[in-house]
């Protein structure tokens, strides 16, 4: 892995108490950054990964959509608008971004009722197989590295939870040689099918561990 | 001999999958009949007659397994003070263990669907851990694996035989061979016998059989045997005694049907008459029936003709616990062969 | 002049699972002790190959194993090498009749269940588990154990084990990532509750909960029980017997990923598991690392694992649960029985796991 690049901002402060924003390694946007947020006097505030999925990060070219953070602060966030904050990566203490006036949402505290929501926001599974349109990028760097059997292989344990037969290897091989398909049009393709709809799973992040797609 | 102190019963996990226990260890007079198996409710029954004399009531314990050591076995030590004797009533699946008490094991009824080879299986994964038993209770298997005996004494208990066996009337025996179903309508239409005419005859067999015994092809061997007999010879009577319904099988036709099969297969030729001397019961007949009769009864159970005894014990109205006591004795005695699980 | 480390083969069968529950996390946990340790030289071994180190890593580092199970099937010939004689191996789960092949095998016992209760395992798992048993413990040169309780019934049942068996607990290790991912989340607000572990598979025992519903104390009482875990059909027919008013007291989770799992034991205020018999209770471990007690059944591992924190019932006795009920709940007892449950919870940890381990290797 090459040098770090790191780039981030403060985007909103709520009024039920949270700081968001993104933040990313631009030579490895897949590894989530740990991030804190520090007042003026440089006092910490607040601490998370910058892993979130956004859809506007994923439109854009710098991101694969998984670098937003919504962290909590420890202390009441209405006297800090005008008092400024910093972003920080923790591991190498680097400034990413300073604001003094942080824009304010009135979004309240939202607390989850049902087992049902808790699920729903799970941050550690997608909730729609597009969540993964901005990794395309990505994908195609593992596709490159390991070859395209090996990638048709890691789709199909990570979508299927099995191994690929040799049809699917065969007809997906060819298609992504003649770039007739894109490695995510290969995951969509494979969510889509009759076979995960008929026994759905849970398909981690890809900031996540278990995340196959990862070159490091 | 000073009478031992307290006995814990152990029942097959299975059987205590219908109940709503409020324990882990109770007054094993309180297991509820409704749920269990008849074969387990008399074993159980048994069971308490012979601790009835012991110094404190009998205990049951749902699940020894969850209690094997340490903290656990502390606490169900203090919940059975004075407990010196446990014995495992076992369907040959499973046999329990308590640590520190003297374990003994009740394989009880191999009939009703309970099958021989699940002992055998359960002999051939652990066979050193029935070494650590003290006794088997009213059987005597001779249980070997690899070429060792495992040693196991036989305990009789001196119990109640069926003490609530209703008064069962007794039919007579017809088998067509080709016809079985005609076999049963027969039977159906002749008249029942009352139990005390047996007096008439002298002396009386007295089979009990279960179903297990019905398919096992050395018994159908002496079944067609002993009926064959019995048609030379009308001073004497033979009494079958048919399986219970039991909790896997509804009503008792399953049983009568499962008894002429298995005359049906024996190599001997059955006269296709009405047997005047030859005599069905749907049940085993209470010991107050038995023990009424003035003539030798000859008592037959299915550990015993499985051993290939050629002389069972023979009774005059006394308890069907003696017997199985001197039928073991007499196989023993006798050198007949024993049953092996190797 | 360098120290050659002692050679240590694991048998990795377990981890070439799709999915890691129970025995494959027990095997991945085991081998990050082990690597922790580092006085082992650690091999990976599956059918006597030997498995490369980065398949087996990368496959940790996934927490599945469907890449690994390729890997096996796609090595080539050559790069297939049988692992040598002489080296030591270790088994996380029984051997089956792979055993007595290596000059030093040990392998691990979970449970005895499909001795003790074959009623609860179909015939097939009975004879896969037990049929080569006895041949398994006596080609071992050590057999360990999960836990006292499992290795005081392997003793029972094969006294030819006495001074052959070691103990290996494990340990609870959530990801790093949780603790922040949880304190960044929206708070949970669905009142005051308790998780269950438990199905109604009959050995787990959930209609003792089911049943204690209806008593005075827990029917007043207003927290609820959050069951984790698959709903299952049958569940529905035992629903049935519980007055309507009652059942919105039973949450069922469903299937949850971790991380949910982890929130949901995080926010609740204990933990229940009224369970007749496990090998070890890792569910009652995972609680306590994060500072909940638990309400246990008084049976197999369970006062081994969670110690004085938690409070203990006769598993058949609505009276009893709902006694060790009223004193969890109570604040003051709470308290005292969390800071138990956090302090107990910590001596089960990597280095404990590893230490039986290497000290039966560096035994030969």
């Amino acid at each position: 892995m090459g040098r770090a690049v790191l780039r981030g901002h403060l985007d909103t402060i709520t009024v039920s108490g949270f700081i968001e924003g993104w933040a990313l390694n631009i030579a490895a946007p897949l590894q989530p950054l740990l991030i804190a947020i520090l007042d003026g006097d440089g006092t910490e505030i607040a601490r998370g990964r910058a892993d979130r999925f956004r859809q506007d990060l994923s439109e854009n070219a710098l991101s694969p959509g998984w670098n937003g953070f919504r962290v909590r602060a420890s202390v009441s966030l209405l006297d800090y608008r005008e008092r400024g904050l910093s972003l920080c990566e923790c591991a190498s203490g680097k400034v990413l971004h300073q604001s003094k006036k942080v824009k304010l949402l009135e979004e309240h505290d939202h607390a989850l009722t049902s087992i049902e929501e808790l699920i729903s926001v799970d941050p550690t599974v997608l909730s729609d197989i597009g969540q993964l349109r901005g990794c395309e990028s990505i994908l195609g760097q593992f596709l490159h590295a390991k070859g395209v059997e090996a990638f048709i292989r890691a789709a199909y344990v990570y979508i299927l939870g099995r191994s690929a037969d040799r049809e699917g290897i065969g007809l997906y091989g060819k298609l992504l040689r003649q770039a007739a398909l894109t490695p995510f049009g290969l995951l969509r393709t494979l969510a889509d099918s009759d076979e995960f709809r008929s026994r759905p799973r849970q398909l981690i992040v890809p900031t996540m561990a278990g995340f196959p797609f990862r070159l490091s | 001999m000073r009478a031992a102190r307290r006995l814990l019963v152990s029942v097959p996990g299975r059987e205590l999958q219908k109940i709503r226990l409020g324990s882990s260890v109770f007054p094993a007079e309180q297991l509820p009949d409704d749920g269990i198996s008849p074969a387990l409710r008399d074993a159980v029954r048994l069971v308490l007659h012979h601790s009835s004399e012991w110094e404190q009531p009998a205990l049951l314990v749902a699940r020894p397994e969850m209690f094997p050591g340490g903290e656990t076995l502390s606490w169900l030590q203090n919940r059975i003070p004075g407990a010196t004797t446990h014995v495992s009533i076992s369907d040959g699946s499973a046999v329990k263990l308590i640590p520190g008490l003297k374990n003994h094991v009740f394989f009880y009824s191999f009939g009703n669907g309970l099958d021989e080879n699940v002992l055998k299986t359960l002999v051939r994964r652990t066979s050193r851990q029935l070494g650590a038993l003290r006794s088997q209770w009213n059987s005597a298997y001779a249980l070997r694996f690899e070429g060792k005996n495992v040693s196991l004494p036989t305990t009789a208990l001196a119990g109640c035989y069926n003490s609530r066996a209703p008064d069962r009337a007794l039919f007579k025996l017809f088998l067509d061979k080709g016809n079985i179903p005609n076999s049963m309508e027969t039977i159906s239409t002749i008249p029942a016998v009352d139990p005390a005419r047996l007096n008439s005859y002298s002396p009386i067999t007295y089979v009990t059989l279960t179903h297990s015994l019905l398919a096992a092809e050395r018994f159908r061997s002496v079944l067609g045997k002993v009926i064959l007999e019995h048609f030379f010879d009308e001073s004497s009577a033979l009494v079958f005694a048919l399986p219970e319904a039991d909790f896997k099988r509804e009503g008792v036709t399953p049983s009568l049907e499962a008894f002429l099969a298995a005359a049906r297969d024996t190599t001997f030729p059955i006269p296709k008459l009405v047997a005047n001397n030859i005599f069905l019961s749907f049940g085993e007949l209470s010991e107050a029936a038995l023990g009424a009769l003035d003539v030798p009864v000859m008592l037959w159970s299915s550990d015993i003709l499985l051993c290939g005894a050629t002389h069972p014990a023979t009774t005059r109205g006394s308890s069907l616990s003696e017997y199985i006591f001197a039928a073991a004795s007499c196989a023993r005695n006798n050198s007949t062969k024993w049953l092996r699980f190797c | 002049m360098t120290n050659v480390k002692p050679a240590l083969a694991i048998e990795i069968g377990p981890m070439l699972e799709d999915i890691w529950t129970g025995i494959p996390v027990f095997t991945r946990r085991l081998i990050s002790a082990l690597t922790q340790d580092g006085r082992l030289d650690l091999r990976f071994v599956h059918n006597c190959i030997e498995i490369p180190m980065d398949a087996v890593r990368s496959a940790m580092a996934l927490g599945a194993g469907s890449f690994l199970r390729e890997r096996y099937e796609q090595l080539t010939m050559s790069e297939r090498r049988i692992l040598d004689l002489s080296t030591p191996v270790l088994y996380p789960s029984t051997k089956s009749n792979l055993g007595g092949i290596y000059a030093r095998e040990a392998s691990t016992v979970h449970d005895l269940s499909t001795l003790v209760m074959p009623e609860n395992h179909v015939e097939a798992n009975v004879a896969y588990h037990m049929d080569h048993f006895e041949d398994e413990l006596e080609s071992n040169e050590l057999t360990f154990a999960i836990s006292q309780s499992t290795d005081a019934a392997l003793q029972s049942a094969f006294p030819n084990t006495a001074g052959r068996t070691q103990l290996l607990y494990q340990y609870v290790d959530w990801p790093d990532e949780f603790e922040v991912l949880d304190r960044n989340s929206p708070t949970i607000d669905i009142g005051r509750y308790a998780v269950v572990i438990g199905t109604v598979e009959p050995r787990k025992n959930l209609t003792l909960l089911i049943d204690a519903l209806s008593h005075p104390d827990i029917a007043a009482s207003e927290i609820k029980f959050v069951i984790i875990g698959k709903r299952g059909w049958l569940v529905d027919s035992f629903l049935q017997d519980i007055p309507e008013h009652l059942r919105g007291r039973l949450i069922f989770s469903g299937f949850v990923s971790d991380f949910i799992k982890y929130r949901l034991i995080k926010a609740a205020e204990f933990m229940i598991f009224p369970s007749m018999y496990e090998g070890f209770g890792i569910p009652a471990l995972e609680a306590m690392s994060l500072g909940k007690p638990v309400m246990a059944a008084m049976t197999s591992s369970f006062p081994e694992v969670i110690g004085e924190g938690g409070i203990y019932f006769d598993p058949f006795s609505v009276t009893e649960f709902a006694e060790a009920f009223a004193e969890i709940v109570s604040p003051s007892r709470a308290a005292e029985l969390a800071a138990k449950a956090l302090k107990q919870s910590s001596i089960f940890n990597p280095p404990r796991m590893a230490a039986p381990v290497v000290e039966w290797v560096c035994s030969g």
